[in-house]
């Protein structure tokens, strides 16, 4: 086993041995190790190099507050960066690498950088990288190489992950000594309380500290509430959770690591999962972290934190060094001593900068270990590692201390005092308040339906947390409707003061050169802050930038409040004057992964598919995105380029038949005894007199007088109509019109159903699809009388019930079937083996698009919201008298003024293409800026007139037929001479679609 | 029992979900029907009383969902779609209730299983813990609209057809963990 473990003692299972890797060097720990701990066990003390220097790095915390000790976790597709060993349960296999150096983590070419550190102070790249301003992209390819953490896997993640919906009544976060006794208390309510701590197994430090509850071993006290607790039907516990963030209304969000622990995911298994959590209540026990004191070179391995060296120790017998030296400034690192003796580690000294006497039960800790009062250490002495320390005395507060003497030592455990974690307080919009007393932001005034607790607010004392842990279960409970009974019993604890801590924010400096280390993980000392104060960054939030200051993965969980402090010395204030940084979530780092959950790649969004999609698939058709939908673009053959298939298609329908897949189209169902009268308001037309079995083409308009939308709508019977809208606008115009079904005539009888789901449908175009229909619902039905052009029969297709509407949007006699969309694609083969006949083809969306443009018929483009109907010439569609939505505004002289931009046709003189989106102008250009008449709104080259021809809205344009005027793309320099004509290219007259 | 991270504890003991698609489910719509407009007219389908809001009633091969204020969603089974739509149309002619035929629109699946609700919390952010026999919600499953129609441990979801292939890829993705 390693030379720094103890033979017995700790929790671990030492039945189960557990071999991993480091650095491809194969070592072993147990089953309860976490990679820090079974590191440290086996004497590895550099992990990492630092994010800037390259210095080295190693272990310093023991849990999430650990800024240095990162690797990079895994190997291949599952490899991941910046993972703190702290947080790393060992499992069998494990291979971690050390990151940010090379060619080796003990020999780093990159720690050139530390000796060319001098030039390199805080926000050095910003004054350095100056000239000429065009190279600065040149250098900060070099210096992001230069700088940064681990590299993450280039292969796709082959994990899955989750998310989970979940409701509580109480929600607690943190099981520790607070946390477990809120959750006794409330759970005992009959509340629903759920418990979300980042262990695998909660409690805190109480698993391993020397602590009474109720009389007893306070581990029998944990024991026992989790027995109690797992008994319980309406308590959850989610272990391996972390809470990062805290939203409106009591909405918590977590990180479940449901796999991490083991070499990978079983099958099928999650490996993270993202947990939304809405609680009635919240009660806050997140616990307190240790914060570090800025001394001269305070980041070398063998620095740790005081609490950290303590649990290492007592819980898994790690001694994390030989010879000790304790370095604090309040009681709480005292019981590290009697934690390395029991590991067989030597306490050399304890520095305590203090001039008054520590408390009894600290000096009872202390046993044989020297107390050197009033001192500082100075700063550390060794290459890759502590290995003495320079002990000094502080005259006066500011001076520079006075070296003493010289401890031989190969650990420092410091310890400035205890920084409650007030995160998720902060994230519900919580003011922080400054307590003197434990030099500390703790939180402030209330917040409805949230419970701070513990030490997370600023309470230290057992006893004390166990109370207000208690008393918050009972509050939020009967907050949240439930009533405690009178048996639930207050865990106690002695009552023991925890000495008064006296704030050391740095060691005052003693030579020019010495690093003294605000925060370890972005390099930054107290020259740093120093620098960035005499340069005007006076602001905490400046500050932060300028410095780096509590940024990455750490967030300056050990080091903000230091930086704070001085920053405060530097501007002679105190530190609420100062302020704090606002911390957002997360709380702490959340993989990709996990936030996309299922919703990545493909499943980014959700896409909606016709019925025929299949078909489209089988048939190789080129599926292409309409807003939501997928839709076949085109229909390639053998050999055939793009442009050649979509001619094609277009030249089929010109010449035979063809036939579309239109289901996107948005259908609504408008029943009632009102619904002639509500279409009647909606649209800019008639609608009353409308005969039943006929359909007719509707506008309709915003209440600002521009065009909505438009579509056909079918009188089904007295009472009900078949409207169809835009694909776009399917739910928009559902929403306008129930708006105004509900709100506006609520006197109106009439409802209102999406149908779009219900109905497929299907176009069928082309001089020859009257013979194609004659097959399928006989000639009968389809004649000239018994369908004319606008009308509509109910008729049946393979048996099929379907609705037939003789309508057209490609100027070509033409019909549109609506089928169950169950039953699409067997009416849909069945019209295409009747057809076969007359050739029938599949055409898709771009000859659908260009058949349009031939036709002058309008679609989104033109109806862009600032359009009227007279632009696109439907005004003599507004009828004179009646009422119907946006006439009144439709009427304002800006909207009927001459002047106004219609819709015209355009053809280019030139032969060349018309670039979509040009601007219209008089005159060539030549790329200069000239005055714009309107613009192209939709362009194509025209197989049935060989032309290139377009769709323009240009000022006045139906008053300059004829005219010469010129196309122009800014952007890909080409003007096109264009001629204006009438905006219908193909059966003017309407002879084709009414044939 | 008590809820230890429930899909982590013991992964053996999780049983399957399982999710089918129900081929043959007619819908329709009925809007602007009251309970004292409905009174006895849907009694031939077994259908005494209206539910209450967020309720259902099943009747003979028939449930009748609350889908909305005024909104009721009447599904059957068995039999004929063109049968069932005029006959309800026959039914309530004289009421101000309106029918419309949503056979076609929606795909309907069953999910079952003890592990049905963790499986619905992965996309509905509605407490489905909550959920009671004969509840009835409309939400979200996987960011696509869903009516959900609670069973006991078995759920009926109905989500827009154009969006089926889509729900299923969720399904699938979300069914893996399950062993499915």
């Amino acid at each position: 086993m390693g030379a720094f473990r103890n033979s017995s003692g700790g929790t671990l299972d030492r039945t189960q041995r557990i071999r991993f890797r480091f650095d491809g060097k194969q070592y072993s720990g147990f089953q309860g190790d976490t990679l820090a701990s079974a590191l440290l066990a086996n004497g590895v003390r550099v992990v990492g190099r630092s994010f800037k220097y390259h210095r080295p790095r190693g272990v310093f915390g023991m849990g999430v507050e650990e800024p240095s000790a990162m690797v990079r976790l895994r190997t291949g597709a599952r490899a991941e960066p910046n993972v703190r060993v702290t947080e790393v349960e060992l499992f069998d296999g494990l291979e971690a690498h050390s990151q940010h150096c090379w060619p080796s983590v003990n020999f780093d070419l990159g720690a050139i950088a530390n000796v060319m550190s001098p030039l390199l102070p805080a926000g050095f790249y910003y004054k350095t990288f100056m000239w000429p301003a065009t190279k600065w992209m040149f250098y900060e390819h070099f210096i992001r190489k230069a700088a940064g953490l681990g590299s993450s896997a280039t292969e796709p993640d082959p994990d899955n992950y989750s998310r989970s919906y979940e409701f509580c009544d109480v929600l607690i976060v943190g099981a520790g000594p607070a946390g477990l006794s809120a959750a006794l208390s409330a759970a005992s309510s009959g509340a629903k309380v759920m418990l979300v701590d980042e262990t695998p197994d909660g409690g805190g430090r109480l698993r391993f500290d020397d602590e009474v509850i109720n009389d007893g071993p306070a581990d029998k006290w944990l024991n026992e509430t989790l027995r109690e607790l797992s008994k319980m039907p309406n308590f959850e516990f989610r272990f391996r959770t972390t809470a990062f963030g805290y939203y409106d209304q009591n909405m918590v969000v977590a990180l479940e690591r449901v796999s991490d622990h083991l070499p990978e995911p079983e099958p099928g298994q999650v490996r993270q999962r993202v947990l939304q959590i809405r609680a009635k209540q919240v009660v806050l026990a997140s616990g307190s972290i240790e914060r570090s004191i800025p001394f001269g070179y305070n980041d070398k391995p063998g620095v740790m934190l005081a609490s950290a060296v303590r649990g290492y120790a007592l819980k898994y017998a790690v001694a994390c060094g030989r010879r000790a030296v304790v370095f604090t400034n309040n009681d709480s690192a005292y019981a590290t001593v009697t934690a390395l003796h029991s590991v067989g580690a030597q306490v050399v000294a304890v520095v305590d900068s203090r001039t008054q006497s520590p408390g009894k039960r600290a000096l009872e800790q202390l046993g044989d270990a020297k107390l050197i009062q009033g001192s500082v250490v100075i700063k550390t002495k060794g290459l890759r590692s502590v290995q003495a320390v320079e002990i000094g005395q502080i005259a006066d507060e500011g001076d520079s201390p006075k070296k003493s003497h010289t401890i031989r030592c190969d650990l420092v455990c410091v310890s400035g005092g205890w920084t409650p974690t007030i995160h998720l307080f902060s994230h519900a919009q919580g003011k922080l308040n400054f307590d003197d007393s434990i030099s500390a932001f703790v939180p402030g005034a209330d917040i409805p339906a949230l419970h701070v607790v513990g030490s997370a607010n600023g309470e230290f004392s057992l006893a004390a947390c166990l109370r207000q842990g208690s008393d918050a279960g009972i509050e939020s409970a009967k907050q949240a409707g439930y009533e405690t009974t009178a048996s639930v019993s207050i865990p106690t604890a002695p009552e023991e003061s925890v000495g008064d801590m006296e704030p050391l924010w740095s060691v005052p400096r003693t030579g020019s050169r010495v690093k003294r280390f605000v925060d370890i993980q972005n390099d930054v000392t107290i020259d740093d802050i120093e620098l960035a104060h005499t340069e005007g960054f006076v602001s905490v939030e400046h500050l932060k930038r300028y410095t780096t200051l509590g940024m990455g993965t750490d967030q300056g969980r050990t080091s903000n409040i230091n930086g704070l402090a001085n920053l405060a010395r530097l501007r002679k204030a105190e530190v609420p004057e100062v302020g704090h940084t606002t911390f957002r979530p997360p709380y702490t780092p959340v993989s990709l992964g996990a936030l996309a959950g299922v919703d990545f790649s493909e499943h980014l969004s959700p896409v909606r598919r016709t019925p025929l999609h299949q078909w489209h698939e089988r048939n190789h058709a080129h599926l292409q995105n309409s807003g939501v939908w997928k839709r076949p673009a085109y229909y390639p053959r053998t050999g055939e380029s793009v442009q050649d298939a979509i001619l094609r298609e277009t030249r089929h329908v010109r010449e035979k038949v063809g036939i579309t897949d239109v289901s996107s189209l948005g259908k609504i169902d408008v029943q009632g005894r009102d619904a002639a009268e509500f279409l009647e308001r909606i649209y800019i037309n008639r609608w009353k007199s409308l005969q039943i079995g006929r359909c007719r083409y509707g506008l309709m308009l915003r209440e600002d007088g521009f065009v909505f939308d438009d579509g056909t709508s079918t009188r089904l019977s007295e009472n009900e109509f078949y409207m169809t809208t835009t694909t776009a606008n399917a739910g928009p115009v559902l929403e306008h019109m129930e708006i105004y079904a509900q709100t506006v005539w609520p006197e109106l009888h009439v409802h209102l159903t999406s149908i779009s789901d219900q109905w497929a449908g299907m176009a069928l175009a082309g001089p020859f699809s009257r013979n194609v229909l004659n097959t399928v619902i006989g000639e009968q039905a389809a004649s000239n009388e018994n369908l004319p052009y606008m009308g509509v029969i109910n008729a049946r297709i393979a048996d099929v019930p379907v609705l037939v509407f003789r309508v057209s949007f490609s100027g070509e006699l033409g019909y549109e079937i609506h089928i169950p969309s169950r039953q699409a694609e067997l009416v849909w083969e069945t019209i295409l083996a009747a057809g076969q006949e007359w050739e029938i083809a599949p055409y898709g969306l771009e000859a659908m698009t260009i058949l349009r443009i031939e036709k002058g018929h309008v679609v989104a483009a033109e109806l862009d919201g600032r359009t009227t109907a007279a632009d696109l010439g439907f005004g003599r569609m507004m009828k004179p008298d009646g009422d119907y939505v946006g006439k009144r505004l439709a009427e304002r002289s800006a909207l009927t003024a001459n002047g106004r931009k219609q819709l015209v046709g355009i053809k280019s003189i030139d032969s060349s293409p018309i670039p979509r989106g040009a601007q219209i102008i008089a005159e060539p250009s030549g790329g200069k800026p000239a005055q714009t008449f309107g613009q192209v709104t939709s362009a194509c080259f025209s197989p049935h007139l060989n032309q290139e021809i377009g769709l323009a809205l240009i000022k006045d344009g139906r008053l300059i037929y004829g005219k010469t005027m010129y196309a122009a793309s800014p952007l890909t320099g080409r003007e096109v001479p264009v001629e204006i004509v009438h905006h219908i290219f193909v059966d003017a007259e309407g002879e084709r679609v009414r044939g | 029992m008590p809820k230890v991270n429930e899909s982590v504890a013991n992964r053996k003991s999780i049983p399957s979900v399982l999710v089918l698609e129900i081929e043959f489910s007619l819908l329709y719509q009925v809007h602007g029907l009251t309970t004292e407009g409905c009174g006895n007219r849907l009694n031939e389908f077994g259908v005494h009383l209206l539910p209450a809001y967020g309720k259902s009633v099943a009747g003979d091969d028939f449930e009748v969902l609350s889908n909305g204020p005024g909104m009721w969603m009447v599904q059957s089974r068995k039999r004929d779609r063109e049968f069932i739509l005029l006959r309800l149309r026959e039914l309530l002619a004289d009421t101000d209730a309106t029918v419309t035929d949503l056979s076609s629109a929606r795909l309907t699946v069953q999910v079952s299983g003890v592990s049905s609700r963790t499986f619905l919390k992965k996309g509905c952010p509605a407490d489905i813990d909550s959920l009671e026999s004969g509840d009835v919600i409309s939400s979200v499953i996987g960011h696509l609209g869903a009516t959900i129609h609670c069973m006991g441990d078995d759920f009926t979801v109905y989500v827009l057809q154009s969006f089926g292939t889509d729900f299923w890829e969720w399904c699938r993705l979300s069914t893996m963990e399950f062993n499915m």
